[in-house]
């Protein structure tokens, strides 16, 4: 049956209009974490926007887990002429927590330099720039014909992230500059890079082995841009839930991030160098800082990075990990100080929204066909998203409650065609929200989360132990989907996973709807 | 059509013409006792330099942006960044500035 909230609308209008107006501003950004709040929504360089981390499925990589960190909503596959660089003024960091503390134990930072390398032609009696990045072919490592190179440094810090005890990831090959790595150029199109497996095969270049400071075994990293790999149908969504959110689960709807590119932070770390002791459940998340300060020159000189003076202590304005928490969770007026905020502090800060979650209220105000879960506070949320859950990615001790995301590094990884888009619920603990792995449909699984699916699973006797049972949950046995689905296959069985970028070049008819007379 | 952008053109050059036909003719006023008409412009306030204060440590720096901060100003050139070295730490949090 196809529910359409238009007639509950008008009525909720009228007696609720408060609730209406909270409705369309919590959900004026929901893709997974894309400008997901109003300050980090004008700097989208540091914009984290979807966190993967998993048991590596590539055949004989088992050992490994993979941890992707995507930037830079929204990227238009046309991103010329400057494209989409990684921010030489940020510092993007992938901390890891390994003991339950709620603190980072590990952590991988990541520090871009873009350096100029003009193409001059003559022009009369005068050698001039070009204006274009690309200014000729692309194709081996470190053309001359690129105007702009972007390099960048990988360090782990052990301890805290800012007084811990940092060291420089190398490159394993070894060479006079091992500490310094290229991200290959955005995929400008296929005349730049000589057809369409030309990208693929110029990006591939850089994917290092590298080697890691207090680690025995090689990991690889490759940061660049790819095929945006979040999929959901934002837009209905955000016209105040405009969908059958019990329709079809594939094939419903379009995925609207279809078009789009990301830019990409890849590791492929050891499973020994991540884990302390014991306990194979680690915690992940991802963020971006910048200088607390920029003051802005008057009066830029010729070259690059010119125009903006950082300076103070690196203040951080993004983080991610649990898609969508931000996004979904958090109210309006904390979604910045959550971009702010460390994982320890998140009992105090934010968990009355987990406790007391407003998106099942909101759901059940526009579709009168479903009913939110009644357990307040919220236990089965606080479980799933700031500590695990018991058995499955709980780590053996747990700290202050953290929004993080737990992976348990001792399931094993499920090969790619046969993993579940539905993750646990779905029957796979190797997917989310035991970690989550690029195909896992996190828009369809956060719904039925919120609306109480781990009551259900859990069964009257709460073997889950989320402290709550499927009476509590009248509506978490259905089937909550935004009609978007992909899998497994849809993206590659090597690392770093995310498909090649769309290419800029192509030039499609506008979208049905977009043109006017 | 061409006659309407026949027109519109000419409405064009009228509207310019005007106010040159005005100032040749004297615009119908006797200007003479009006005061000196202020056609030189004001000159561009100079760019004043960043304090030194601002390079020499992460408080000064701070604090300069502080001062930007409580006084924005709509007729100001921005200052002259020319000196500026501003100091970074990987080691330290955020000062606090609220």
């Amino acid at each position: 049956m196809k529910i359409r909230p238009i007639g509950q609308l008008a009525a909720t209008l009228v007696r609720a209009s408060a609730v209406i107006a909270v409705a369309i501003t919590t959900t004026a950004a929901w893709a997974s974490s894309h400008r997901d709040a109003p300050n980090i929504a004008m700097n989208p360089s540091v914009d984290g926007t979807d966190l993967y981390m998993f048991r590596s499925y590539e055949k004989g990589r088992a050992d490994y887990v993979t941890i992707l960190a995507d930037y830079t909503p929204f990227q238009g596959f046309q991103g010329g002429g400057s494209f989409f660089m990684f921010n030489p003024n940020a510092l993007y960091e992938i901390h890891i927590d390994n003991t339950g503390s709620g603190s980072e134990a590990l952590t991988f930072q990541f520090r871009f330099t873009n350096t100029s390398a003009p193409t001059a032609i003559p022009v009369g009696d005068k050698q001039v720039d070009i204006p274009l990045i690309g200014g000729g072919p692309i194709s081996g490592p470190a053309p001359a014909t690129l105007g702009i190179n972007e390099t960048y440094t990988v360090d782990i810090v052990r301890g805290d992230r800012r007084t811990g005890t940092r060291a420089s990831v190398t490159n394993a090959a070894g060479g006079a500059h091992r500490t310094v790595f290229t991200k290959p150029v955005d995929n400008i199109g296929e005349k730049t890079f000589g057809g369409p497996t030309g990208y693929a095969t110029y990006a591939n270049q850089y994917i290092y082995d590298i080697k890691i400071p207090g680690c025995k075994t090689p990991g690889r990293v490759f940061v660049g841009q790819r095929k945006e790999p979040f999929y959901v149908s934002i837009g209905i969504i955000v016209d105040l839930l405009d969908l059958d959110l019990a329709g079809p689960e594939t094939g419903g709807n379009n995925n609207d991030q279809e078009g789009n590119n990301i830019s990409t932070l890849a590791l492929e770390l050891p499973i020994a160098c991540l884990t302390a002791g014991t306990d194979p459940v680690i915690g992940a998340w991802t963020t971006a800082s910048l200088r607390q300060g920029t003051l802005l020159s008057n009066a830029p000189a010729t070259g690059l990075n010119k125009v903006a003076i950082p300076g103070g202590a690196w203040t951080q304005v993004s983080r991610l990990a649990i898609p969508l928490i931000n996004t979904l969770f958090v109210g309006v007026e904390d979604k910045d100080k959550y971009n702010w905020s460390k994982p320890k502090d998140d009992d105090s800060n934010f968990a009355v929204y987990l406790t007391n979650p407003t998106a099942p209220t909101l759901i059940q105000t526009l579709y009168s066909t479903f009913s939110a879960p009644t357990n307040l506070p919220r236990t089965d949320l606080t479980t799933v998203f700031m500590k695990g859950i018991k058995g499955l990615n709980q780590p053996a001790s747990v700290g202050a409650p953290a929004e993080m995301m737990r992976l348990n590094t001792s399931v094993a990884p499920v090969a790619i065609g046969k993993q579940n888009a539905l993750g646990v619920l779905g029957g796979d603990n190797a997917g989310y929200p035991n970690g989550r792995r690029p195909g896992d449909d996190v828009v369809d699984l956060n719904l039925r989360i919120a609306m109480g699916a781990f009551c259900v699973m859990t069964g009257a006797k709460d073997t889950m132990q989320v402290g709550c049972t499927p009476k509590d949950a009248p509506s978490g046995g259905v089937s909550f989907t935004d009609g978007v689905r992909k899998t497994s296959v849809n993206y590659g069985a090597t690392f770093p996973y995310l498909t090649t970028p769309t290419s800029g070049a192509i030039n499609p008819p506008a979208a049905a709807g977009t043109t006017y007379p | 059509m061409k006659t309407r952008r026949k027109s519109a053109v000419w409405a064009m050059s009228m509207a310019l013409a005007a106010p040159l036909l005005i100032s040749a003719c004297g615009g119908g006023r006797d200007h003479s006792d009006s005061p000196a008409s202020a056609t030189t412009p004001e000159p561009a306030p100079e760019a004043e330099p960043v304090p030194a204060s601002a390079s020499e440590s992460i408080e000064g720096f701070i604090g300069y942006l502080q001062e930007l901060a409580a006084s924005p100003s709509d007729t100001l050139e921005p200052a002259d960044t020319s000196m500026v070295s501003a100091p970074t730490d990987e080691t330290s949090e955020p000062l606090q500035v609220n």
